[in-house]
């Protein structure tokens, strides 16, 4: 009889520590990162298992006239502030720099002249069958002093989107 | 498990007194019933966990996310809480039932966290997630002694090993060649895997040996029965050993699971669990696995569609202004695709006379009534060339113009190569044999389970060949035949299969009495 509480004193510490560090991993960019407004392009797919959700393409996805970087390699974006209080590309690095705004991305595949990359960033859930506007949205996300960015909110025109929820019904 | 008649049969012969036959009756009713329970409270479970499932793809917002969690977790913790509890105050089906739901909400709370998170929807993420997923639930299974959270890890591990695997061969260019040899090698060495903790459990007599020993046998019948499809051995046909070490998975995987397997046969072996025959005859059957997906590759470029290349296809614009004939590419550079992509040239795209006068000859567009006209189609002519190549592999792949692609193995319907019909009926004698193997294994370690398994591959084996007959001969005479023959086969069955089984499984209680 011990052992099974014993054994349910575990697999509660091991439940509880796996959620816990798997919610703290991602909120940390959130708590203590930098914030950075960067610019999109967005489109709307549906993933089966966590509903609808927008794919977002950001200024700083395509990235031209960088050359010797391969598919899957770590790139650093160093960032600056624009007068609008948009984040843009100043430079790119393929080490850590030593500036105080960067976002790491990882390259999802190289063309002539350019590389797409990825940042992990590139999608945002909300409830189905919501309304958002898809023109003029600019996202501000958390990034560490590592470069790792998590996505904050969503602005609409500089200001917090307003999303347009369906009524609540039963049949929904 | 003791039946009525079993324990009626002992009282009549006077093997037991009437005290002993009434308790056992009584046990054997309980067993059933507890099992009974323990099913229907276990599909409650994955109804609660298919609902919580839709309210997270709902995803309301009317529920803040720290809500979310926390219910959620809440309800994960107190369904392992109450389902210790219920067990210890005997209510085993219920308690089993929550411990199940308490993994299944779990795998759900991992999913939440990482909507809410807004996480990647890429394939290695959730690998990532089923990583999680499988790890902890398999612990849980351990800690709290409970085979369904094994099933559930089990059922989680597979999926995360196929989704792994795909992310790594996404990354260089999707399954093809080597990617293919890698599939077969982690699907065998995942067999091996089993084996290797099938015996192990079975040394040192663990409760989940019989769980184990069931899926993996029943992962061994399933491999067996996928090559038992003619759909399948084109595709299998094309394996390669060319960029098989390039995924670093594969390596870890293979030699893991390999791992797995020496340590616990050698356990078991050293323990007296396992005899050396018991050893050989698995690694037997593994081999026999091999050359059977080995010698597809006697059929390789026998089947598949010759298809015509697009412009899409061209990836440089070089390769693009030179596409050969007919296709007509042009490279295109906007606003949308500031790195150019190639796309067919059309006379429609011009908007000016000057601009429509001066397009590719090759295109022959006319000016007329204020727009730019198509005299001629020209890239339809491109499918009627490459497709006088389907089932000519290497033919195909001398044609600039064209691409071979096995995927289209639905044009095997019109005509199987001999070499394939003769390894597709190999195959099925060896899928039969090896359930005959199972049926005698089952009766030999006393498992009413792994006959019945066997015996339901068996039936499974001749619908889908039915099934399959269907599909080949077509028509109003081998409609008629096909329909006279299954009506026969299901009468005869009806009427052999039950004394069939009956007889087996009266066999194999008599060896688990034996065994007793």
């Amino acid at each position: 009889m011990k052992k099974q509480y014993l054994g349910l004193i575990i697999v509660i510490s091991i439940v509880s520590l796996v959620l816990f560090s798997f919610i703290l991993y991602n909120q940390w960019p959130l708590m203590v990162g930098k914030k950075v407004v960067l610019v999109t392009q967005p489109v709307d797919p549906f993933d089966l298992f966590r509903g609808q959700y927008m794919s977002i393409n950001y200024e700083i996805s395509r990235i031209n006239g960088v050359e010797g970087f391969g598919k899957g390699d770590s790139i650093y974006i160093i960032l600056k502030e624009d007068k609008q209080g948009i984040w843009r590309k100043e430079k790119v690095s393929k080490s850590k720099p030593q500036a105080e705004y960067f976002i790491k991305g990882k390259i999802a595949y190289t063309y002539k002249g350019g590389v797409r990359v990825k940042y992990g960033i590139e999608q945002f859930f909300f409830e189905n069958h919501a309304k958002l506007p898809t023109r003029n949205i600019t996202v501000e996300i958390g990034v560490t002093n590592s470069g790792r960015a998590k996505l904050s909110h969503l602005l609409h025109n500089g200001k917090p989107i307003e999303i347009e929820y369906e009524k609540f019904d039963i049949k929904s | 498990m003791l039946d009525q008649k079993q324990i009626k049969q002992w009282l009549k012969e006077g093997t037991i007194n009437q005290a002993q036959a009434n308790k056992m009756l009584a046990d054997s009713t309980q067993e059933k019933s507890n099992k009974f329970i323990a099913m229907i409270a276990i599909i409650g479970a994955i109804l609660i966990f298919i609902g919580f499932a839709w309210l997270i793809a709902k995803n309301w917002h009317q529920i803040p996310n720290v809500i979310k969690i926390m219910i959620l977790g809440f309800v994960t913790l107190a369904a392992f809480v109450l389902g210790v509890f219920s067990r210890q105050h005997h209510q085993e089906g219920l308690g089993r039932s929550l411990i199940t739901l308490g993994a299944l909400l779990f795998i759900l709370s991992l999913f939440l966290i990482s909507q809410i998170y807004h996480l990647p929807t890429t394939t290695q993420h959730y690998a990532w997630l089923l990583l999680f997923a499988w790890v902890t639930i398999l612990i849980t299974a351990y800690l709290l002694d409970s085979p369904e959270n094994l099933v559930v890890s089990m059922l989680t591990f597979f999926l995360w090993v196929f989704l792994q695997y795909s992310s790594s061969v996404l990354k260089s260019g999707g399954f093809r060649g080597g990617s293919i040899f890698g599939l077969i090698l982690i699907f065998l060495s995942t067999g091996a895997l089993l084996f290797g903790l099938s015996s192990l459990h079975n040394s040192i007599k663990h409760k989940f040996t019989n769980i184990y020993r069931f899926w993996t046998i029943l992962y061994f019948l399933l491999i067996f029965y996928t090559l038992s499809f003619q759909l399948n051995l084109p595709v299998l046909s094309e394996y390669s050993l060319k960029g098989i070490t390039s995924s670093v998975f594969l390596v870890l995987f293979t030699l893991s699971c390999f791992f797995g397997f020496i340590m616990g046969t050698l356990i078991a072996f050293n323990k007296g669990s396992i005899s050396l025959k018991e050893i050989f005859g698995f690694i037997g059957v593994l081999v026999i696995l091999f050359i059977l997906v080995l010698s597809t590759k006697a059929g390789v470029g026998l089947t598949g569609t010759c298809y015509a290349k697009t412009c899409y296809g061209f990836k440089t614009e070089v390769e693009c202004n030179s596409a050969p004939d007919p296709l007509v590419c042009e490279w295109v550079v906007n606003q949308w695709n500031p790195e150019g992509d190639c796309s067919p040239a059309s006379c429609y795209n011009y908007k000016t006379e000057v601009e429509c006068n001066s397009a590719v000859t090759k295109l022959d567009c006319n000016w007329e009534n204020n727009r730019c006209n198509e005299q001629k189609r020209l890239n339809h002519n491109a499918y009627k060339i490459c497709s006088k190549y389907n089932n000519q592999k290497k033919n195909c792949a001398e044609q600039e113009l064209c691409r071979w692609s096995y995927h289209n193995s639905w044009s095997i319907l019109k005509g199987l190569p001999t070499i394939l019909w003769l390894l597709w009926i190999f195959n099925n004698l060896v899928f039969i044999g090896f359930i005959v193997l199972i049926l005698w294994y089952g009766q030999k370690i006393g498992s009413i389970k792994i006959v019945s398994l066997a015996l339901f591959a068996f039936i499974v084996e001749i619908i889908t060949r039915y099934i399959g007959f269907w599909f080949h001969f077509r028509g109003y005479f081998a409609f008629s035949i096909l329909a006279i023959l299954g009506g026969f086969l299901l009468i005869f069955g009806a009427w052999f299969m039950p004394k069939w089984r009956r007889k087996i499984i009266n066999e194999t209680k008599q060896s688990e009495g034996e065994l007793r």
